[in-house]
């Protein structure tokens, strides 16, 4: 008997059934997101990225931060993330597939050789910090093994009497007299980075919400009542 | 009734069909380029690999040079090892099995020559792109449109030739590595095809890109590469053994496994996706876990007669040891699954370690094993005394093993802290440096490995190159003599 049809039809059985399940059913069930308007805020959620932070998303991109930095939050009682503060929404929430409805890669991230940077726009807001902290990492964070991005900024020597661009960094007191200027990448990821700040109402993941107490009065706390479906 | 032992050497001179394994052997000598440019491949993978390890040893060391920074090497090294190494050195097994088990010669070999040159055009743009800058964002599909473009042309170009070696097989009947052979043919273009057209082309929106990547990367792992090797352990271990494989029916069950279960895994748990994704992937990782059992439990026990005593060649070593990690790795792999250990393991440097042992340990070994004897067998000389040869298995295998349990370690002492909120993040980082560290000794062993296994597969080359330039030479010679 040939069996040659049989082995081919198998696997192509196989294939479309793998195919199936984790392709075309998971596009049928979430490939149609939008956004959507919070009523309370008047917002829109998510929000668009700006036109920078777009091109910022490519720079992040290009030089394979997803490598070290994840950008999911998982859900509480699976790892520590929401107890890290991690996503820094304001409650115990997951991070859930409509957060990545306008990134034009979703870059998860596969390992956390450094910290989640889900909405590290609303944990860390300040632009020279991201700066500083992309030139040199140890500088501010003593003992950090991030590689420092210095390629992404540019560095010279005042002239005497110059006066320095204002988009230089800091002056370092050990280099007096140089200026280094971050370059339009470096401005660009630092604009991507600030804009990852999406915290609004989950109505994907409502039953954890959970509304923030002193601690002296945990007995009070209450589930608040899970939000209102989404307004189609 | 076929017994395995029509898949030795010596059956191959059948009375019913007097085509030679000299002759099948002699048509798909072709092949060898895809072997050479996969050792030459390999090399540059592991030593990009070393590069973007050292940012662990001294994260200031490519602050200034973009291409060598860690967000870049690292995706090269791994491309290079997928789509240098592994992807073309398994084809080129897979068309040299077809014609040897389907006792023909090679069929396209200018397919053969096309899809090769194809292929490699398009893994050194896709390189050389990753280290300018131009990445997907798509963990193992990294390589730019135009890049993938043409891999997947030059793999249908060689699996063409393939398909149409399987076909001329003398019987109908298959072998099982030839159920093993036509399903891996076709299963690469599939995948990559589709998760090329909606990641690249017509790009879906959001979180459905990483669906689609994880049921990339794990079929291209768990079922492309699983299939591969089991075809040549299949194929070579009763061979060694010198007895039929221990049972054809668990070795089918195997099979239908792979395929039917293996194909599901990959998705995990406490993903930004809807809970049933990962919850079905995690099913089918379990449901797979049979078939892993069956293929253990047949490989091993044929590979128990071989003699123990008689001197190995290089194949002999390497493939046992392969066969013997399949197991591990893929069991391993499993059990990461489910949420509980998911919880702990997951963006730990578990998962690299374990992945590592799969596709090197398990998928790598095999193959260099079954080159090894496919480049003794195309290129024959007189003497085929490889170079090195403990040393080279010593690089490999050790040099896996050592990477393995460094960074398995590491990744399990990393995944309990993490999940300690109390325990500062830069903590926590530093406490996986010294595993790190540790697997890059690793590393160095395999790149001594890969670069005996360069050495030996030129070397062979070369050397069938000048003595069967010697024997034209002599032969023209002869007529031009007697005129004289």
């Amino acid at each position: 008997m040939n069996q040659g049809p049989l082995v081919f039809v198998g696997t192509f059985f196989a294939l479309a059934a793998t195919w199936f399940t984790f392709v075309l059913e998971p596009s049928q069930q979430i490939g149609n997101q939008s956004q959507f308007l919070i009523e309370d805020s008047g917002q829109l959620f998510p929000a668009k990225p700006a036109g920078l932070a777009h091109q910022g998303e490519a720079v992040y991109r290009a030089n394979g931060c997803f490598y070290c930095h994840t950008m999911q939050v998982r859900p509480q009682g699976l790892g520590g993330d929401v107890a890290r503060g991690w996503g820094a929404r304001s409650g115990p929430v997951q991070s859930v597939s409509r957060d990545y409805l306008f990134a034009e890669t979703t870059m998860l991230g596969s390992q956390r050789v450094g910290p989640d940077l889900t909405n590290i726009g609303l944990r860390q807001t300040n632009l020279v910090w991201h700066l500083q902290h992309l030139y040199d990492p140890s500088s501010l964070a003593p003992g950090s093994t991030m590689p420092p991005y210095r390629f992404l900024f540019t560095k010279h020597t005042l002239k005497p009497g110059q006066k320095r661009s204002p988009d230089a960094l800091p002056e370092d007191p050990k280099a007096p007299g140089v200026e280094v200027l971050p370059s339009d990448d470096a401005k660009a990821l630092v604009a991507y980075l600030t804009g990852l700040h999406s915290d609004g109402v989950l109505y994907e993941a409502p039953a954890f919400y959970v509304k923030p107490v002193a601690k002296a009065d945990k007995k009070a706390a209450v589930p608040v009542t899970p939000a209102p479906a989404p307004a189609k | 009734m076929s017994s395995p032992s029509c898949q030795l050497d010596a059956s191959c001179a059948d009375a019913s069909a007097p085509i030679t394994c000299a002759e099948i052997d002699a048509s798909s000598r072709p092949l060898l380029l895809l072997v050479v440019s996969a050792a030459l491949w390999l090399v540059v993978g592991s030593v990009l690999g070393l590069i973007s390890s050292l940012t662990f040893h001294a994260p200031k060391m490519f602050a200034d040079c973009a291409a060598m920074s860690f967000g870049r090497s690292h995706p090269a090294a791994n491309n290079a090892f997928l789509y240098g190494f592994a992807v073309p050195a398994g084809l080129a097994v897979l068309l040299w099995l077809a014609g040897r088990i389907g006792r023909t010669k090679l069929i396209g070999a200018p397919l053969v020559v096309l899809g090769w040159l194809l292929w490699n055009i398009g893994v050194t743009v896709g390189v050389l792109g990753i280290l300018q800058g131009e990445n997907t964002g798509h963990e193992w599909l990294e390589f730019s449109r135009s890049a993938s473009g043409f891999l997947l042309i030059g793999y249908v170009a060689v699996a063409l030739a393939g398909v149409l070696t399987f076909r001329a097989r003398k019987e109908g009947k298959l072998e099982l590595s030839q159920w093993f052979i036509l399903a891996a043919l076709f299963w690469f273009p599939w995948i990559y095809s589709t998760s090329h057209l909606l990641l690249l082309i017509w790009p879906v929106r959001g979180v459905l890109q990483s669906v689609i990547t994880w049921w990339y990367v794990n079929n291209l792992a768990n079922v492309w590469m699983v299939l591969v090797g089991l075809a040549a352990a299949f194929y070579f271990v009763p061979k060694f053994a010198k007895a039929p494989l221990h049972s054809r029916p668990m070795g089918l069950f195997s099979f239908w496994s792979v395929i039917l279960f293996g194909s599901w895994a990959g998705i995990p748990a406490g993903a930004p996706v809807p809970a049933w994704i990962p919850a079905v992937s995690t099913l089918g990782a379990f449901l797979s876990i049979a078939g892993i059992l069956a293929t253990w439990l047949n490989l091993s026990k044929t590979l128990c007669l071989a003699d123990r005593h008689a001197q190995r060649s290089l194949s002999e070593t390497f493939i046992p040891f392969g066969v013997k990690v399949f197991p591990v790795a893929a069991l391993l792999g499993v059990l990461a699954q489910p949420a509980g250990v998911s919880g702990l393991l997951n963006f730990t440097w578990f998962l690299p370690a374990q992945q590592q042992l799969l596709v090197y340990g398990f998928y790598g070994l095999v193959l260099m094993g079954a080159l090894h004897f496919m480049v003794s067998r195309l290129a024959p000389v007189a003497d085929p005394k490889p170079m090195f040869a403990s040393l080279h298995f010593i690089g490999c295998a050790g040099g896996v093993v050592i990477f393995f349990l460094a960074l398995a370690c590491g990744g399990v002492a990393q995944g309990g802290v993490m999940n300690d909120s109390t325990v500062p993040f830069l903590n926590v980082v530093k406490g996986t440096l010294m595993w790190i560290r540790l697997s890059s000794l690793g590393e160095l062993l395999m790149i001594l490995g890969n670069l005996l296994f360069l050495l030996n597969v030129v070397l062979a080359v070369v050397r069938f190159l000048k003595v069967s330039m010697e024997s034209i030479m002599a032969e023209n010679a002869k007529p031009a003599g007697v005129r004289a």
